[in-house]
């Protein structure tokens, strides 16, 4: 007896799907977001990331099994975006390309799909970097205007807005976001010369 | 953007994803940012995909698109027979003379390098359909 493949969710499912995310749903996409833009250096607004993910269930380029959550669907989406906006390369153009192209993108769409259908929330070849990314989380915790600076520009915060809601000098601002800075280049290098 | 760069980036974006909502609203509530402020406007971010037509992306790659296409059609794209076409020109003299002793010279020239010469002579502003 062949397989019936789960259903694909319909757009209005979607929409109900995104209207009943709690705050904490959100505020985790946001994370996320954030995170992959933030930290990977990438010329994108966390509301584009994230409107672009919605974008890509919508238009049918990500098909949205009915047996699979959102937030995971949306985070594996994500991740795919970044990752072909870093595969890009300097020209415009070219950036343009890699992004859109269906065949590259679906390929990384699979891979992250077939992981999230094992750990929803964890890809599997991500877990050897985790050591790095506790390092990098003990790092900054130890400098509680680091760890705020942090937080705030993976929420999506500016710097100015930071700069008020932290209640700091634009100076005194600017010297801890190179720290923070400095220290994810650190943490990165450490990744990269891992076998 | 270093190979680690995105790695770590990739890393740490799954170790929030991976934050259970216990953990997650501790780390809100001792912060300062407003999480309802924040998680209203992510809402709306999520269904404005469903009022824009087209993503940011796609209208990017729609201008690239129109920016192609808009490239003006050349002379030498129109003319299905080069060779003939300059013979004729040079026939009725209408060919600078360098370029009319290179015909007469019997010199090489492949459908390309024709092309070309056609595309420069549009660029010289000359009016390659004979009329001055």
């Amino acid at each position: 007896m062949p397989e019936i493949a789960p259903q694909q969710r319909s757009q209005n499912e979607i929409r109900i799907a995104i209207e009943g995310l709690t705050e904490s749903d959100l505020i985790k996409l946001r994370g996320v977001a954030g995170a992959l833009i933030y930290i990977g250096d990438i010329n994108w607004s966390i509301d584009d990331l994230l409107h672009e993910a919605v974008r890509r269930l919508l238009d049918g380029q990500r098909n949205w099994r009915s047996d699979m959550a959102l937030i995971p669907m949306l985070v594996g989406i994500m991740k795919s975006v970044a990752s072909a906006e870093y595969s890009s390369t300097q020209h415009q153009t070219e950036i343009l390309e890699s992004v859109l192209s269906s065949e590259q993108t679906s390929e990384q769409d699979d891979r992250y799909l077939a992981f999230l259908k094992v750990d929803p929330l964890v890809l599997t070849e991500e877990i050897e970097n985790q050591e790095i990314v506790d390092a990098l989380i003990e790092s900054v915790s130890g400098d509680p205007l680091v760890k705020d600076i942090l937080m705030g520009n993976i929420l999506g915060y500016t710097r100015a807005e930071l700069i008020e809601k932290l209640s700091l000098t634009p100076t005194s601002f600017d010297t801890a976001n190179r720290r923070l800075k400095r220290q994810i280049e650190r943490f990165a290098e450490k990744l990269g010369e891992q076998p | 953007m270093k190979d680690s760069t995105l790695a770590l980036a990739q890393a740490f974006a799954s170790r929030i994803a991976a934050l259970s909502n216990k953990q997650q609203d501790e780390l809100m509530q001792k912060s300062s940012f407003d999480v309802a402020k924040l998680a209203l406007h992510t809402r709306s971010v999520l269904l404005n995909a469903y009022d824009v037509t087209e993503s940011p992306l796609k209208i990017a790659r729609r201008e690239i698109d129109s920016l192609e296409a808009g490239k003006k059609q050349r002379a030498s794209d129109t003319i299905t027979d080069p060779r003939s076409y300059l013979i004729d020109m040079m026939v009725k003299g209408l060919l600078p003379n360098d370029l009319t002793l290179a015909f007469r010279d019997g010199k090489e020239l492949s459908d390309d390098d024709l092309r070309s010469i056609i595309d420069d002579l549009e660029d010289l502003g000359d009016d390659l359909d004979g009329d001055y």
